[in-house]
Parts: C-alpha cells; sequence; structure tokens
C-alpha cells in the first residue's frame, strides 16, 4: 500500500516517459518563466473602468508577435485602451493608468553570448516608430499585405480601426484612408488571408456589437449584485472582408462575398482550408451565437455550413459564447481540429474534423470538457510546449461576468482565473497540468490576448498573456531542451514576404506532421507565423512538403533539425499540385 | 479556486457509514457570509438563514432530534444556493447530511457540486440521490431529475457506459415513458454507433417532436452515416425550432423560487420575455420588480416591450414614456415608443420620438431604420433614402435597408436608379422574394423604355418560378409580363389564377389591387408604372 502511494506521488517517471519524452510534472516543476519584468516589456493594460460597468472594458485587449524589424527575433505589439465614460477623467479610473495611453510597439534585441546563453530585452519604440494608436484598443492582425517584404499591423478598435504600412526603416506610416480599411465599429479579432489565392493578403475583420454609452446598461448576478451585461442584450454588427486590390488598396466585399448578410458577435477568426479543396474557409467564433464556417465558393463568396458541417453549435445544438479559437491537426489525422473558449457555465469545445470538413464535438472523449467548466476562455492556441511531437493546448482565462466568491471577498476586480495548460497525452486525451507547471498558470488574472512565439529563437515557444487591466506577461519556455525539433520559415516567391494559408507536410520515418503557419486564431492576437515542430526522439525529417495556397506543391529534402529553415518558394522541387 | 475547494467527505461517509445521532465527524463550521455586496432583500433571507444555524453551530441543542438539525441545514443551505453563495450551500448540504441521509439533499448537493465544476463528486451524489429516492418511493419527477442529471454528469465525465447505466434505469423505472432518457441514451451512443444513437433519438423524437436537442443530434448522426440529405432535412426542422428538450427539476426550481428579490424578478422577467416568449410570466415579474423599483428606467422598457408584444400597447407606451422621462438617454425606449406611435397611425409622434432618439445618440441604426420606413410610408422618399444610405454605409447587406432604399427609388419614379440597386441588392441577397418581385415590376411596368426589359424580368422570376410561398405573386409577375407583350388573354388567366391562391392562402387583403390589374388586362393595357418627372 504504502509503496503504491510514493508511485502516485512521484508520477511513476518511468511511464510518464514513454509517453515522448514529456517532463515529470508532478515535481512541480516551472515549465516556463515569467520574464516580462527583467526583459523590459514594461507594459500594464488600461481598460478606463470607473464603476459603469461598460461591456467593453472586460473585453480587450489583444498582443502580437512580429518581426517588424527583420532582425531575425521577435518584437510586441500590444493593444491599450482609454478613459470611458462621456463626462470622465482618467482620475475618475479605478486602476489608474500605468503606461502612456496608446498602443505599444517593443523592439526585440535578442543577445545570444558565444556560450549559447541568450537574453531577450525589449526596448519600447513606440514613439519613434510612429505609430499613434490611441483609439480603445481591441485587437491586432499581423501581414505583409503590400508584399514588400515588412509586417504590417492592422490594428482594431472601439471606433476607427487603423492600417499601419511598414516603411521598412523602423516607422510606420498610417494608410487607414488611403487602404479603405477602416470600419468604424467595435471590431474584434481580424486576419490577413488570402482568400482569393492571387497572392495578395486579404483581411478579414470581426465585429463584436453596438456600443456606446448611450446604450449601456447594467445587469446583475444572482445575488443581486450589479455586473456586466452579455451580448444577447445588445445589437451585433456584421463583419468585413476586404479584398486586395494589390495596388495598397482594398476594397470592401462584405456585402458581395455575402460575409455580411448575417450579423453576429464575432470574436475570433482562423482561415484555413477546412473542407480540403484548396481554398481557404474561414471560420467565425460567434459569442453566444452559432459559430460560422463561411465555405469558399472560389467566386468570391461564401457560404455559411457551419450548422451542417457539426461546427456551429456544441453536441447538443446549443449556441455558446465562443471568444478565443485555434485550428490544427491535434490527433495527427491530417486535417485541421478546431477548439473554442467559451464563458464559465460552458466546457470549452474541441471540434474534431472527420477530413472532409465535417466537424463532431468530441470535448468530453478528448477529456477537456469537465476541466474547462468554471473558467472563462478568451485566447487558446495548440502548442507542443515539451516538443513531444503532441499538440498542447495553452488558454487564458478572465471571466465575463462578476463572479460571487471574489466579491465576498471584496476584490475590486472580481473576474480573475488561473490560466491552464493541458498536456496532449497520446493524441486521444488531455490532461490539466496547470497546478504542475508553475508560473505559466499560476497568476490569478483577466487574460484576454495570447500569442504563441519562439521569442528567444531556442526552439521551443514562448507565450505571451495580454491581461485586461494587468500587466502583460511574457513566458518564456524552460521545459527543457533534450526533444529535437524543426524550426521553418516559409516566404513566398518574392522571398521577402513571410507565407500564410499554405499547408505543411513534415515527414520523418514513422510519423507524418501537418502544420500551418498560423498568425490568425487566438483572441485579438497575432502570433509567430513560423512554424516550430516538436520531434521528441526523432532525429531527422526526410522531407517537408509544401502545399502553397494557389495550388502549387514544392518538396525540400535538405531540411536540418533542431535550426529554423528558410523555405523560400522556388527554391524546392516542384511536385504536380494540379 | 476558493469556492471549488471543498471536497465531498459526506457522500464517501454515506457510502461507509460516519453513523451515529449526536454531532458526527465532519460536521464544518460555517462562517457568516459577507453579504455587504447583496441587494437589501437578498442580505435579510441570507442573514435569517445563517442565523437558524448559527445556534447549531456554537451551543447546539442537546436535546434537538437530528432530523431537525439536519433540515434547518438544509434549509439554509438551499437559501445560500439560491443566492449562488455556492461554497456555504455545500457546506450546509454536507452538514445536513451528516445528521440524516436525504435523497433530496444529496441531489441539491449534486447539483451545487455541478454548479462548481466537481463534476465527478456531482455524478455520485446524483447517483446516491436516485438510489434513495427510489428506495423511498420517492415521486416520479424526483426520480426522474436524480437519474437523468447522474447520466448527463458520467456523460460529460466521458464514462459512457455507467452514463448509460443511469439513462436505462431511467427508461426501465419510468416504463419508457420519459423522452429524457431516450435523448440521454441516443448522446451515449453518438461516437460508437451513430445508428444506435438514431433509433433512440428517434424514439424521443416521436414522443415529443420537434425539439431542437434532439433534431441536432439526428442531424448529426444522420451526417455521421453519410445520409446527407437526411442530415439536411433534420437541419431544416432544427433551425425552425425553438423549443428543447431539458429536466425538469422541481428541487432546483424550488431552490430558483426561495431567490424573491427585484434583481431576482428583474432576471426571471428577462428570461420569460427573451428566451421563453413567455410574456404573461414576464409582465408578472417585471410587475413584482416595479412594486419595488418604480422608476427603473430598463424595468419600464422591459415591462412595456413583454406589454406590447401581449397587445397591450396603450400601457406599453406609457411605459416607454415614463422610461424616458427616467433616462433620457435610455435608446430603445424611444425606437420602442416610437413603434407604438407607428401602430397607433401616429407617424408624426413616431417621427419626433425618433429624431429625439438620435439627437441622444446619432449613431443608432434601429432609430435610422425605424424612421426611414415612416418616411417611406408617408411617402417623403429623399429623406428615407438619406437614411437608408446611412445604414448601407454601416452595414451594406442589411436586407431593410436595400428593400427599403429600393423601393424609394421606385416610389419616388427614379426607375433607373431603382433597377440599379434592385440588380446590386440581388448580387447579396440572392434569391429574395421580395426584391425580385420588385425588380419585376420595374422592369415590366417601368414608363421608361430604356429601362424595360422583359427578358430579364423573365430571367429574374424564373428564379422563384417554383415557389409554393409566393405563387400568387409569382402568378401576378407572369401576367404583367404577357400583359406587357400584348397577351392579354394569357395575363388574365394568369391574374385569375393569382387571386384564387392569394385567396387560398390567406392574403385576401391583396384583392383590391389584384382587381385593378386585372381590369386594366381586360382593357388590353399593360401596368405602368407613373411617369418619371
Amino acid at each position: 500500500m504504502i509503496l503504491l502511494i510514493l508511485a502516485v506521488l512521484v508520477g511513476c517517471g518511468d511511464s510518464e516517459q514513454e509517453l515522448g519524452g514529456n517532463p515529470d510534472l508532478s515535481a512541480h516543476v516551472d515549465l516556463f518563466e515569467d520574464v516580462s519584468e527583467s526583459s523590459g516589456l514594461d507594459f500594464t493594460h488600461f481598460n478606463g473602468m470607473h464603476g459603469s460597468m461598460y461591456l467593453i472594458e472586460i473585453m480587450g485587449s489583444g498582443a502580437a508577435l512580429f518581426d517588424y524589424d527583420n532582425d531575425g527575433d521577435l518584437d510586441v505589439y500590444v493593444n491599450q485602451g482609454h478613459m470611458l465614460g462621456a463626462d470622465t477623467s482618467v482620475r475618475d479610473a479605478i486602476f489608474q493608468p500605468k503606461n502612456e495611453l496608446r498602443d505599444h510597439l517593443f523592439r526585440n534585441d535578442l543577445v545570444i553570448d558565444e556560450n549559447g546563453n541568450r537574453t531577450v530585452q525589449f526596448t519600447d519604440v513606440t514613439e519613434v516608430s510612429g505609430i499613434n494608436a490611441t483609439g480603445y484598443g481591441m485587437g491586432v492582425a499581423i501581414g505583409d499585405y503590400d508584399s514588400d517584404g515588412w509586417q504590417d499591423i492592422y490594428v482594431t478598435n472601439w471606433g476607427s480601426n487603423q492600417l499601419y504600412k511598414n516603411n521598412g526603416d523602423g516607422t510606420f506610416t498610417d494608410v487607414t484612408d488611403t487602404s479603405g480599411t477602416d470600419t468604424n465599429e467595435l471590431s474584434s479579432s481580424a486576419s490577413f488571408v488570402d482568400v482569393n489565392r492571387d497572392g495578395h493578403l486579404d483581411l478579414y475583420v470581426c465585429n463584436y456589437v453596438v456600443f456606446g454609452y448611450d446604450t449601456h446598461r447594467q445587469c446583475y448576478i444572482d445575488t443581486g449584485a450589479a455586473s456586466y451585461c452579455g451580448p444577447e442584450s445588445e445589437t451585433p454588427v456584421p463583419d468585413r472582408l476586404f479584398i486586395n486590390n494589390g495596388d495598397g488598396t482594398f476594397a470592401d466585399k462584405s456585402a458581395e462575398s455575402q460575409i455580411a448578410r448575417i450579423a453576429t458577435p464575432s470574436l475570433g477568426i482562423v482561415g484555413r482550408d477546412f473542407t480540403g479543396d484548396g481554398w481557404v474557409d474561414l471560420y467565425i467564433a460567434n459569442d453566444s451565437k452559432g459559430n460560422n464556417l463561411w465555405v469558399n465558393q472560389q467566386d468570391g463568396t461564401f457560404v455559411d455550413e457551419a450548422v451542417l458541417r457539426g461546427c456551429a453549435f456544441n453536441m447538443d445544438g446549443n449556441p455558446e459564447g465562443s471568444m478565443g479559437i485555434d485550428a490544427a491537426d491535434i490527433d495527427g489525422d491530417g486535417d485541421d481540429d478546431l477548439v473554442l473558449g467559451h464563458w464559465n457555465d460552458e466546457t470549452n469545445t474541441l471540434y474534431e474534423n472527420d477530413g472532409s470538413g465535417n466537424f463532431v464535438d468530441s470535448t468530453s472523449q478528448f477529456k477537456l470538457g469537465v476541466p474547462s467548466r468554471g473558467s472563462t476562455a478568451f485566447g487558446m492556441l495548440w502548442v507542443d510546449f515539451d516538443n513531444d511531437t503532441l499538440l498542447d493546448l495553452y488558454v487564458v482565462n478572465g471571466a465575463v461576468n462578476i463572479l460571487e466568491h471574489l466579491l465576498r471577498e471584496n476584490e475590486t476586480y472580481p473576474l480573475h482565473q488561473r490560466n491552464q495548460l493541458f498536456r496532449n497525452i497520446d493524441g486521444s486525451a488531455f490532461e490539466d497540468i496547470s497546478d504542475a507547471s508553475g508560473s505559466v498558470c499560476k497568476p490569478s488574472e483577466v487574460s484576454r490576448g495570447l500569442c504563441i512565439g519562439d521569442v528567444d529563437n531556442d526552439g521551443t515557444p514562448d507565450i505571451l498573456v495580454a491581461n485586461n487591466s494587468g500587466p502583460l506577461r511574457l513566458y518564456l519556455n524552460r521545459s527543457g531542451d533534450d526533444n529535437h525539433w524543426l524550426g521553418l520559415a516559409l516566404t513566398t516567391d518574392n522571398s521577402k514576404t513571410i507565407a500564410l494559408d499554405c499547408r505543411v507536410e513534415i515527414i520523418t520515418e514513422g510519423k507524418t506532421f501537418w502544420r500551418s503557419p498560423r498568425a490568425d486564431g487566438s483572441y485579438c492576437s497575432s502570433n509567430d507565423p513560423r512554424i516550430l515542430v516538436g520531434l521528441g526522439e526523432i532525429p531527422d525529417v526526410q522531407k517537408v512538403i509544401v502545399h502553397w495556397p494557389d495550388g502549387a506543391i514544392e518538396e525540400w529534402s535538405e531540411v536540418q533539425v533542431d535550426q529554423y529553415n528558410e523555405l523560400h518558394r522556388g527554391t524546392g522541387r516542384d511536385l504536380d499540385g494540379a | 479556486m476558493a469556492h471549488k475547494m471543498c471536497i465531498g467527505f459526506v457522500v464517501l461517509c454515506l457510502l461507509n457509514g460516519c453513523g451515529g445521532n449526536s454531532l458526527p465527524d465532519g460536521v464544518v463550521l460555517i462562517e457568516s457570509p459577507d453579504v455587504s455586496q447583496l441587494d437589501d432583500a437578498a442580505k435579510q433571507q441570507v442573514n435569517s438563514a445563517f442565523k437558524s444555524i448559527q445556534k447549531l453551530q456554537t451551543d447546539p441543542p442537546a436535546d434537538q432530534p437530528a432530523k431537525k438539525t439536519a433540515a434547518l441545514y438544509a434549509q439554509a443551505g438551499q437559501v445560500f444556493q439560491s443566492y449562488d453563495v455556492i461554497d456555504l450551500a455545500i457546506a450546509c448540504y454536507e452538514n445536513s447530511l451528516s445528521y440524516q441521509k436525504d435523497g433530496d439533499i444529496l441531489h441539491l448537493l449534486g447539483r451545487a457540486y455541478r454548479e462548481t465544476d466537481q463534476m465527478e463528486i456531482a455524478a455520485d451524489a446524483f447517483s446516491h440521490a436516485a438510489d434513495f429516492l427510489i428506495n423511498d418511493r420517492a415521486a416520479m419527477p424526483y426520480v426522474v431529475a436524480s437519474l437523468y442529471w447522474a447520466g448527463d454528469s458520467y456523460l460529460e465525465l466521458d464514462e459512457i457506459e455507467t452514463a448509460r447505466e443511469k439513462f436505462q434505469l431511467g427508461i426501465d423505472r419510468t416504463n419508457g415513458r420519459q423522452p429524457i432518457f431516450y435523448l440521454g441514451l441516443g448522446k451515449t451512443y453518438m461516437e460508437e454507433d451513430p445508428v444506435k444513437a438514431i433509433e433512440h433519438l428517434s424514439r424521443a423524437e416521436g414522443m415529443i417532436p420537434g425539439r431542437k436537442n434532439i433534431l441536432y443530434l439526428l442531424m448529426t448522426a444522420h451526417r455521421k452515416i453519410g445520409e446527407v440529405e437526411r442530415a439536411k432535412q433534420y437541419q431544416e426542422q432544427f433551425e425552425k425550432s425553438v423549443e428543447r428538450l431539458l429536466s425538469v427539476d422541481p428541487l432546483h426550481v424550488k431552490v430558483q423560487g426561495l431567490r424573491k428579490t427585484v434583481s431576482a424578478h428583474r432576471m426571471r422577467g428577462n428570461t420569460a420575455l427573451f428566451k421563453e416568449k413567455n410574456y404573461v410570466e414576464a409582465v408578472r415579474h417585471f410587475k413584482l420588480a416595479l412594486e419595488e423599483k418604480p422608476n427603473d428606467a430598463i424595468l419600464n422598457v422591459n415591462y412595456g416591450v413583454a406589454m406590447m408584444y401581449l397587445g397591450n400597447i396603450e400601457i406599453a407606451g406609457e411605459s416607454f414614456a415614463k422610461a424616458i422621462t427616467l433616462d433620457r438617454t435610455r435608446i430603445t425606449a424611444y425606437i420602442n415608443l416610437a413603434s407604438v406611435h407607428q401602430r397607433q397611425g401616429k407617424l408624426d409622434e413616431a417621427i419626433s420620438v425618433l429624431l429625439q432618439a438620435l439627437g441622444q445618440n446619432p449613431s443608432t441604426l434601429d432609430a435610422h431604420s425605424l424612421l426611414a420606413e415612416i418616411y417611406l410610408t408617408k411617402q417623403e422618399f429623399a429623406k428615407a433614402i438619406e437614411l437608408y444610405d446611412h445604414i448601407l454605409q454601416k452595414q451594406p447587406a442589411n436586407e431593410f435597408a436595400l428593400q427599403g432604399r429600393s423601393i424609394a427609388l421606385a416610389k419616388s419614379r427614379r426607375y433607373r436608379e431603382a433597377m440599379e440597386q434592385l440588380e446590386a441588392s440581388l448580387q447579396v441577397l440572392e434569391q429574395h422574394p421580395n426584391l425580385i418581385f420588385l425588380l419585376v415590376q420595374v422592369l415590366a411596368s417601368a414608363p421608361d423604355d430604356a429601362v424595360r426589359d422583359l427578358e430579364r424580368a423573365q430571367e429574374v422570376l424564373d428564379l422563384v418560378a417554383d415557389s409554393e410561398e409566393y405563387a400568387d405573386y409569382v402568378a401576378e409577375c407572369q401576367a404583367m409580363l404577357h400583359a406587357d407583350r400584348g397577351e392579354f388573354e394569357t395575363a388574365i388567366q394568369f391574374q385569375t389564377k393569382a387571386m384564387k391562391i392569394s385567396e387560398s392562402l390567406g392574403r385576401e387583403g391583396r384583392h383590391e389591387i389584384q382587381q385593378i390589374a386585372l381590369d386594366l388586362y381586360k382593357n388590353d393595357k399593360p401596368q405602368r408604372m407613373e411617369a418619371t418627372e
């Protein structure tokens, strides 16, 4: 009996190792290190709350990991709020601002010394960048819309959105008006995605509901305490689809494409080829309404097929409060599965793709349901944090309705919850390892945006969390470097523009991985578009096959593991993609 | 999280026996709840509940029967649960059960654990509750609730076999008369055997047709086995259906009924109004809330909306007007008041109210939309068009604006623009019957030869030629096209047919206008819109 108890306490380490070299988590190791402060990432979000309980104050905001200066490491963009209320000043705010009330850009000056030690150091370059985003920031999308090799920034706000063109010299120019990409609503997530396969990134913008001080109303929780209202009591606003004209301007095709036919309170987007026809489809996460799967009709129009395809509603046919979202091949069968983050009376939901773009709610089978109840999930992303070959799931949480037990403890902002890390056990089930994962799930905060990327270029994914009315947190991965990995940076024809919207087969002896460059997904955020594949004990990769968005297929056989490989379109071996 | 830390030791005690009528091990001290954040009525109820158990905690009466002590804890627990103070509710239920085993309290404990997402303990509690209730020969609705929630909780835990056992037991105990258990059983087979799932779900559907959740599962199961057409049929039914098959839980309803604060009535009123569409119930709750808070603008608005649905538009109008006096920024009150005026035919009053609303918030599209509609009725087309333009700038696919703008253009005799607008609108709203009929009308009867295009009109009409719902409109349009070609006999036949169909579809209101067209055709004249100015 005593031996059995000891085995449980130490976590039966040997069998853990057999699952692909997972670290022994029973010892409560710190898998990530919070380096926000030491790295100079000094930013605290300000939501402008002063007691009126505006819906908008609990929504934001997002962040982005992207390489704006093309120096090979990931920089950080983060949204900021401002004071809310018609006749208020910052003095009325419940929490005083700690940073200037504008979005911020931080440059990463990564240093790697002769011993291979890496130091991430950020410098606030907002002022010199020329970015003057002083709207009520909600989200950010990154993409090289003008194909000049420099990553541009689209900022979503409550109010006018902004497109910042990267000038390639460390500065940006606001080209919102000339590009025709403004939408003066309460926008949330956005994504640069090439929906018509013309090689130019189009832009999808999620809009939430009509919000104004005049239409604001008060809601209550069961105890009678005032709380925030949900989207049901507001008027939803249609999303926008801007088609890139290829000359630096966009055409608003929201109506013609059918996207604007329906108005839903949308918060999240992923663009992927879910149906396997080679054309990017758009999956939209809606808050308390059925989600949309806009299937690309290949003629500039889309049809929402989410209901029949089984990914609009959960197993019972109920709409859920979808916020965060991600898509990836989590069960290794070659198609993209979906995960959606929901509010605390619901589970997060995993929609498993059957290969033809039809989905089933497999939440319970993958053991993701029960542990996600009780938390309100926003940003969520698939990530192989330990490079053991299996995609795990990191979820950031924070309630949207007042939590009664925190209110009784006289909390001023009683919405905070802990984030969660779910480890993929064997491709068929997950376990909640939050308690054993250390700092990355330790703080109880009101987390919203989430980005994942390899900030220190060490081959392990790092995590950036944007908190509402809280600090921006950067967690560097410290899970160990025993496992092999493969990094891929894909560029298009001109060898400068980062490629999105392609599918990549990574073929090893005994296992094939399917991955896509991922900038969108999560919540209001943009991710490292490079592909990072955990290989576990697999020592090498036989070949990499890239399925480009226009149908072309190219193969590379000389890729090196444990490093990033730049794959420029046209430098591999052509396969028949027709 | 703090409220999740309670452990279901009493459930375990009940299994293993913790015995004794004296203060049993496991009874926990319940601390005074902080009620500072509760509203007055809630404070009173929660304090009163706490006082009822305080004496038990500090100075337990020596001779008090265990049954009474258990009941006091149980009552307090229910009050705490009704106000969502779940950790104290759990502690009270656990204490109650330490004194006396009780199926009802075990069931409520299960609900409380489920609310705190402790699914495994909840599932066990429901399971034991069902055993107790069956042994005690409790009324069937209580047994049904416990068995269903047990099954559902095991299903969430992916313990399929145990879930199946519970649902099957429910079927056995109720002689197969409860569709909820066939729904549950169907869900347990969705993954491994969709055919079997269909069998059980169809049984539930047969017993209580048209329930949203059953239809959705049937759609999914048929799609999984490749029966796509069948799946589409269920999808259609699912999208039309409103009600769901839910478990009726009398104990939980009782607990929720303990909440009698303004906010409770407000919430129940809102649920009845917006979710259940039970307007009588909504009015009842709003009235109770308004007795306590007569000057609450939102309550007045929602009460007015419920009244409007019930047809009491006078009272509704009074409520909206009162809400505006209480809160001049309450835009919904303006819009609803304007709707009341519109229904009463007081169009100028409606316009005045909407202009006030737009003065408060110029970006309110609902106000723009209603104002445009009223201008259209008043034949002030230029104003209507301006408003529709504004809406379309914000919502390029707004169905009502696309339609309204087209009508306004046609009625203001700007036929070419109307035709262009309609063609553009049909690019967005494909096969939209109203747009199609209006476009056919413009293309067939515009006075301007350059606009008239019978070939295109026929092409557009063919898009809805098979419509049963609009068969009279289709026939009328056919008549119009034949008349335009000089085929008046055929036109008369189609027009007569249209009139008969309208009558059979209950659209007798169209008779007068249809007769005018028929008379024209009988006089060998085609329809012509008024000439462009």
